[in-house]
């Protein structure tokens, strides 16, 4: 082989890596966007989505939109501790003894609440156990001013939902997805950003 | 060019065609597989049923949990419903501490294979259904009620005073027979102390107290139980607090164990052989030294007068030098020393004389009187069960047993394979749950 044919084969080389690197990328994201489905049909904007009055047939008011039940309502922890965790059927039965006896899952729901067994909520944010992720630690933190460094409120002063800079509109998903990559890049991209403070190092994530 | 070589050579550009189609096309299955084929598994998050006030997961705290493991009580320790270390109660006012054993039963709650909710098997019936206990236990009932006199319960051994109370209130209503099986029980030591003491409850030997041990067979740190190589250990550290000096092991012994590998000194002898040399060290120390209370007791002195130091050492192969020096030394630290047997020597045919023997140097040398023993912690030693499973396999092979329920043993695996059990158990219908 002569030698000014090697350049060249490493180029073409080259060449092949990224043009299928690149596909592989582009196609490699697991997690944004995934959307599973779950065993009772639980809609988020019907839950925890703002109101929207109407007038039905009647005359009468009706709020065809959501309750706007709060977050912490349900996922009672992320302010105190590493999971928000999600509600023990005990909670919807807070409500749901006496409201909505007729819809079809509220039915299925009560069926698990009657049978004593918890219902198995598929897991739809999943980080690997190798990583180390604490929602106190997020929603706590605080810049020197004292205001929260998730924001809870945006440019023009009104109040926005912390979890949002994570999880996106939440309230207005019938069915919960991931709304970003969720891996170490995004992870980073956050935490190096001037105003975050936040820690950089491998171990504060891998521990 | 050969024209028959076409393809497979470099054209100009250094890759030619297919061989740039064919590297991209591995590169673009590995990519999809790797995208694809590689989803993280689906997880579930299982809330509770009806979360506890105050519980928050995940904040540092653990939460934990009495039970009983091996006849211990033991506190579990658990982080978000996991439980994650086997520690020793608080209030076990033994002090005996955990073995290995209780430790490693953590490990049972994360088998794959662990039983999770009643099985039913059928004999000849195709494979294991799941079922539940409002099944079986109905149908335990029935059965138990149909079966009579002839109903027999096999279990375990039976540590916990509840369950003995539970047996004893379901024998007095149904008839039911109990009989406790387990494969390993210091038998020998048991009728030794039921002899000597008059109750086969045996108080603990505390290693940490003794300037020097003497094991006869001893396996203490073989099978570990009740936390003696705990208080062995203590002694064996270089290291002392001031007035304590490390202590001295010296064992006889016919296989090498590994509590022999830790002796100070190793005297290899045969098993067989254990219980007259611990005679003759008694001779040694009664008739000649005339060390102990039982010194100048005409029977105790007949008793031992066939042990002379230099006939047995003859027989047993030991030097009489090596054992009279032993006696030496066990008479200078009386009060301080105390003997032990056990182990496969102790299981032999002649273990009971051993056992006894054992107890005899411990009275001679004040062991018992100096409180190197813990009568405080003293242990009912259980014993009896293999006869009681020997009359049991001999009714269940007669047709006699009209019902076994096992529960907690397996004696078909465990059992001396003289009894036969496996062919007597298709004779009484079981249920074992
Ligand atoms: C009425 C109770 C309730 C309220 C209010 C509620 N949620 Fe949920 N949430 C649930 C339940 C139940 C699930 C699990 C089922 C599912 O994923 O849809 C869940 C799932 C989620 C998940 C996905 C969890 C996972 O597996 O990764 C996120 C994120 C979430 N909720 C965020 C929010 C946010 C943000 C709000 C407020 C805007 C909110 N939720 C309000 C009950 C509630
Ligand atoms: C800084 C980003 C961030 C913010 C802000 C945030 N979350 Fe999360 N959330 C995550 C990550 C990352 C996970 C995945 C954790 C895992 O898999 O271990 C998660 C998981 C969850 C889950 C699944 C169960 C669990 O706790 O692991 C729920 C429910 C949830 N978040 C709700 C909320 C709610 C409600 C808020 C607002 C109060 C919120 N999150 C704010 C990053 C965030
Ligand atoms: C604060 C009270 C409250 C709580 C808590 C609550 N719900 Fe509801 N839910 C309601 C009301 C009100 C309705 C509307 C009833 C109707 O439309 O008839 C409703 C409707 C529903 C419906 C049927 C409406 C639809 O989405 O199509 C489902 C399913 C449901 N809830 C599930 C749940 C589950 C699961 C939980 C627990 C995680 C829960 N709810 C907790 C008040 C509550
Ligand atoms: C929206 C911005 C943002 C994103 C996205 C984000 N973080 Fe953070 N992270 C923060 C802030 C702010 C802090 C707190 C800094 C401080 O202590 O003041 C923090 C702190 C942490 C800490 C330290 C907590 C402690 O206990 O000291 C860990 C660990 C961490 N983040 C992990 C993660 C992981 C893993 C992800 C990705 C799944 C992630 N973060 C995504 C903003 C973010
Ligand atoms: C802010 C949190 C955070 C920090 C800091 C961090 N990582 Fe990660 N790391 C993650 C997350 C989240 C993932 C999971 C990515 C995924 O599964 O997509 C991860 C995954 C990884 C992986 C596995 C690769 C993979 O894609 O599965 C390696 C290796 C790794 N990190 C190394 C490091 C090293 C080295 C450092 C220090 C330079 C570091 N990480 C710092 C959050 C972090």
């Amino acid at each position: 082989m002569s030698l000014g044919r090697t350049p060249v084969r490493i180029l073409m080389l080259v060449l092949a890596v990224a043009v299928t690197g690149s596909f592989a990328y582009a196609f490699s994201n697991v997690r944004k966007g995934y959307e599973p489905r779950q065993p009772i049909l639980f809609r988020h904007t019907r839950m925890a989505g703002t109101p929207v009055w109407q007038t039905d047939a009647t005359g009468a008011k009706v709020n065809v939109g959501g309750f706007g039940i709060p977050c912490v309502y349900c996922h009672t922890m992320p302010y105190k501790g590493r999971h928000s965790t999600v509600p023990s059927t005990a909670v919807c039965m807070n409500c749901h003894t006496s409201v909505g006896l007729g819809r079809e899952w509220v039915l299925k729901m009560k069926d698990y609440w009657d049978r004593g067994e918890p219902i198995p909520w598929v897991k739809v944010h999943d980080l690997p156990d190798f990583v180390y992720y604490d929602h106190s630690a997020h929603l706590n933190a605080k810049n020197e001013k004292g205001e929260p460094k998730i924001p809870n409120k945006d440019a023009q002063g009104k109040p926005i939902n912390q979890c949002e800079a994570c999880h996106g509109k939440v309230e207005t998903m019938e069915i919960v997805s991931v709304q970003n990559t969720f891996n170490m890049q995004w992870c980073l991209d956050c935490h190096r950003k001037p105003d975050m403070k936040a820690p950089t190092d491998c171990i504060a994530c891998h521990r | 060019m050969n024209p028959n070589e076409t393809s497979a050579q470099p054209d100009a550009s250094g890759l030619d065609r297919r061989e740039f189609l064919r590297l991209s096309g591995t590169l673009a299955a590995a990519g999809a597989l790797a995208s694809a084929g590689c989803q993280p598994p689906q997880e579930q998050t299982i809330p509770f049923h009806d979360m506890p006030e105050s519980l928050v997961d995940g904040m540092g705290r653990a939460r934990f949990f009495h039970t009983v493991v091996d006849g211990s009580p033991v506190l579990v320790r658990t982080r978000e419903g996991r439980p994650i270390l086997v520690a020793p109660s608080p209030t076990d006012a033994s002090g005996r501490g955990l073995t290995v054993r209780h430790q490693a039963a953590l490990m049972d709650l994360y088998d794959p294979d662990r039983a999770k909710g009643p099985v039913s098997v059928r004999r000849g019936k195709g494979p294991t259904v799941a079922s539940s206990w409002s099944v079986v236990g109905a149908e335990v009932v029935s059965r138990l009620a149909k079966a009579g006199s002839g109903a027999v319960l096999l279990t375990g051994p039976v540590a916990s005073p509840s369950l003995a109370a539970a047996i004893a209130a379901l024998s007095a209503h149904t008839g039911l027979k109990h009989v406790a099986w387990s494969p390993v029980e210091p038998d020998a030591a048991a009728s030794a102390c039921g002899q000597a003491f008059g109750s086969s409850s045996a108080p603990r030997p505390r290693l940490d107290k003794a300037d020097l041990v003497l094991g006869l067979g001893a396996e203490f740190l073989d099978r570990p139980a009740d936390g003696l190589e705990r208080d062995f250990a203590l002694r064996r550290s270089p290291d002392q607090a001031e007035g304590t000096k490390m202590s001295r092991f010296v064992q006889l012994e016919g296989r090498l164990t590994l509590t022999g590998a830790n002796a100070d000194k190793r005297i290899r002898v045969r098993d067989s052989q254990l219980a007259p040399l611990a005679c003759a060290l008694a001779h040694e120390l009664v008739v000649v030294k005339r060390t102990g209370p039982l010194a100048g007791n005409a029977a105790v002195e007949a008793a031992l007068a066939p042990f002379a130091v230099d006939a047995v050492a003859k027989t047993a192969a030991v030097p009489a030098e090596q054992l009279k020096a032993l006696a030496g030394e066990l008479a200078a630290a009386r009060g301080k020393a105390l003997v032990l047997a056990g182990g496969s020597a102790s299981g032999s045919t002649a273990g009971e004389a051993l056992e006894l023997a054992a107890l005899l140097l411990n009275v001679s040398l004040d062991a018992f009187s100096a409180g190197l023993f813990d009568e405080a912690a003293a242990e009912l030693l259980p014993s009896g069960s293999a006869k009681a499973l020997e009359a049991l396999a001999g009714e269940m092979h007669s047709g006699k047993v009209t019902l076994l329920v096992v529960a907690g043993a397996n004696p078909v695996y465990d059992a001396p394979a003289s009894l036969k059990l496996a062919e007597a158990l298709p004779k009484s219908p079981s249920s074992s749950p």
